[in-house]
């Protein structure tokens, strides 16, 4: 059981096998003001490799800034964040090496197709595993959405498309920030087993969720602060 | 090397490619670039046409790099290639790049509607014309990237630190117009010699050195 220093949040730790020892993600004393007002402050815990971690909080308490924060999206804040013994803030673009983030809207270039975008962020992440797209692809039946615009494309297929990219880029560490939103019962499946799957091999997640699609993870385990 | 070379190139190509399929906001840089141009020779005359020309190519630029550059923003207001693994140095210089490409299609627009509308010629050398074009283009597509992508993400007081940058401006600005007085002269060797174009082409190199570094660090810092 963990303990942290706000009541704002609570943070429920998945624990799944640790396959190897890679460097954790440690968020210490991190704190966040808009001007005067606190949206939180002195956070502090660890992503270990090979854990789900699920951060829930009312509405504004600052889980999206918080993601953003540890996903180095949101640079001006107090305390640290160590990837092992460094500060990321002294990484610049290595940490996206390690680090990848999905915002709640999908972060993709609305007039270019579904293929247009995988082949874009896979080239610039110098990804070349052709049979795992393919297989990501036909896992959340993307196939007839392909030639697509992303534009054309409802929520949930846009949604299914940022998701795939994340998973080809397959970082050590995923920040998903309300990832189940407009995604239907079985691509909810889907992307569970990919974190299963992915948190067997010795991946992070650190995941926040209103949707309660984490509720069929098994094995979870909340810490309430 | 290599690497830097093939990311600037994905980057440009998948700009152009965006650009060229959504077509509207071509549409609006070509109406633009002509209303301007009317204008402009509704008020001043067939008199400084040169002068004209790089008017109305600067006003229509600064509008469509406002227009252009939202294309890589996000549906939540942050730069697409925010959390890229790649120095954002790189980036920028894809989008100073891409940016050219625009500003000498304007250029291009606003040049044959002047000679349309004017039945004279804009220039009288067209070395020194197409020289100045290219340095005034490379430097303003420096500055215009840069800032409108900055603008986007550097919100609250970061966005004084644009004051920093103005020094630079000013004097590009100033070189700029010193070099169209002597666009026309016929001897391109002096042209080439003087040395507002000169300096103009220093100005060129150092912000294309200096912006995308400014742009990566105010970025990620």
């Amino acid at each position: 059981m963990k303990k942290f220093h706000h009541t704002n949040f609570k943070l429920h730790l998945l624990l799944s096998k640790v396959i190897n020892m890679k460097d954790s993600l440690s968020i210490q004393n991190i704190g966040k003001s808009y001007n005067d007002t606190t949206v939180f402050k002195l956070i502090s815990f660890n992503i270990n490799p090979g854990k789900i971690y699920n951060l829930s909080g009312p509405n504004g308490a600052g889980k999206t800034t918080l993601m953003k924060i540890v996903a180095s999206q949101i640079l001006d804040y107090s305390g640290e964040i160590f990837l092992g013994k460094d500060n990321i803030k002294d990484l610049d673009h290595y940490y996206f090496t390690k680090v990848s983030y999905l915002p709640p809207l999908p972060n993709l270039y609305q007039h270019l197709s579904v293929k247009e975008n995988i082949i874009f962020f896979t080239r610039l992440n110098n990804i070349g595993n052709v049979e795992l797209v393919e297989s990501l692809i036909d896992s959340f039946n993307l196939n007839d959405f392909k030639s697509k615009k992303i534009y054309k494309l409802s929520d949930g297929t846009k949604k299914k498309v940022s998701i795939l990219i994340l998973f080809l880029i397959n970082p050590d560490f995923f920040i998903l920030d309300e990832p189940y939103t407009y995604l239907d019962s079985e691509a909810i499946n889907v992307l569970n087993n990919l974190i299963i799957n992915s948190s067997d091999k010795g991946k992070s997640f650190f995941i926040t969720d209103n949707s309660s699609g984490l509720k069929d993870i098994e094995f979870f385990e909340s810490v309430k602060l | 090397m290599r690497n830097f070379i093939d990311i600037v190139f994905l980057i440009l190509k998948k700009d152009l490619r965006i650009e060229f399929r959504e077509k509207l906001n071509l549409i609006y840089v070509i109406i633009l670039a002509i209303s301007l141009s009317l204008i402009g020779f509704t008020f001043i005359g067939s008199n400084n046409l040169i002068e004209l020309f790089f008017y109305t190519s600067l006003i229509s630029s600064l509008v469509a790099n406002q227009r252009i550059s939202r294309q890589e923003i996000s549906l939540d207001g942050e730069l697409i290639l925010i959390s890229a693994p790649i120095d954002l140095s790189i980036v920028c210089f894809a989008k100073i790049l891409f940016f050219m490409i625009i500003c000498l299609f304007i250029h291009l627009i606003v040049f044959i509607f002047l000679s349309l509308i004017s039945n004279t010629p804009l220039f009288i050398n067209g070395i020194n014309f197409i020289s100045l074009c290219f340095l005034f283009t490379l430097g303003l597509s420096s500055i215009l990237s840069t800032f409108s992508l900055m603008l986007e993400r550097v919100r609250g007081e970061g966005q004084f630190m644009f004051i920093l940058i103005y020094p630079l401006i000013l004097p590009f600005l100033i070189l700029g117009y010193s070099s169209i007085m002597l666009v026309n002269i016929s001897d391109s060797l002096f042209f080439f010699k003087s040395f507002p174009l000169q300096a103009l082409a220093a100005f060129d190199i150092l912000l294309l050195t200096i912006c995308p570094i400014l742009f990566s660090y105010s970025i990620r810092r």
